[in-house]
């Protein structure tokens, strides 16, 4: 009789953070060009990143 | 700036409309206001091999030890509802974080030079991100009911919000979203000038 296995591994539990990977210029969305204009902020826009990680789709859905 | 206290509106990233809520929050407060936060606290430790893990902290203010004296409050919802947010930024990322406000900002600077053209109409906020204030020559209420009956979704009228302040009845609460097209812009603009003429 054929031995059958199972393809599955299971959840991985030990992996990086989201934090951990993906790498600049990678993001999981695609964006429409922004309209330009004079901003009208203020001068309150953000001169500094924000810290989050940039990540491709695949990566965050295997995550 | 300062705060001890910061809280923002965070619906808008993964999480729908759903008929009124529930909604979803963001705060943050200096350490020493930390016992007093509601909700569940995750905090980064390492076990006893020296491996990182993570675990419910501050545990004295849960329901399971405080019971009624608690102050957290999390159900299973809250958790949907905070997963959720979390894998639609973990999808924007820096850059599309980013490229999300640059455009929800342009269009909605896009929308208040289109309603300049709106006679009667008079933009109050000079400055703003996706969400600004203009005065009508009427009840906004008014003017928001008659463009519903036309399909148009006209903004909020400040009276909602601020019943009592008869002052207020003629401000209307409008945004921009990266959901928004010209087309929209152009709907909304069209029916104003319609409306008030």
């Amino acid at each position: 009789m054929t031995e059958t296995i199972s393809g599955s591994r299971g959840l991985s539990i030990e992996e990086p953070l989201l934090f951990e990977q993906g790498g600049p210029g990678q993001c999981g969305v695609d964006l429409e060009e922004t309209p330009a204009v004079i901003d009208r902020l203020g001068g309150v826009r953000r001169k500094g990143p924000v810290g989050l990680p940039c990540l491709a789709e695949p990566t965050v859905v295997r995550h | 700036m300062g705060a001890d206290i910061v809280v923002c509106e965070g619906q808008s990233i993964g999480n729908g409309l759903n008929f009124g809520g529930p909604g979803l929050g963001l705060f943050a407060t200096n350490e020493k206001y930390v016992r007093q936060m509601p909700g569940r606290l995750v905090g980064q430790t390492t076990d006893a091999d020296g491996r990182r893990g993570w675990v419910l902290t501050l545990s004295t203010r849960e329901q399971h030890i405080r019971r009624e004296k608690a102050t957290s409050n999390i159900c299973t919802n809250s958790g949907l509802c905070a997963l959720a947010f979390t894998i639609h930024l973990a999808l924007l990322g820096e850059d599309g974080f980013r490229g999300l406000a640059e455009i929800n900002h342009a269009k909605a600077v896009q929308l208040a030079e289109k309603l300049q053209k709106v006679k009667g109409l008079r933009l109050l906020n000079q400055t703003f991100f996706n969400e600004f204030s203009v005065t009508l020559p009427r009840p906004a209420a008014l003017v928001v009911e008659t463009l519903a009956a036309r399909g148009i979704l006209g903004g909020v009228p400040v009276s909602r919000f601020y019943p009592s302040y008869p002052e207020l009845a003629e401000v209307l609460l409008l945004t921009a979203t990266e959901t928004t097209t010209d087309a929209h812009m152009d709907i909304l603009v069209a029916a104003l000038q319609e409306v008030l003429s």
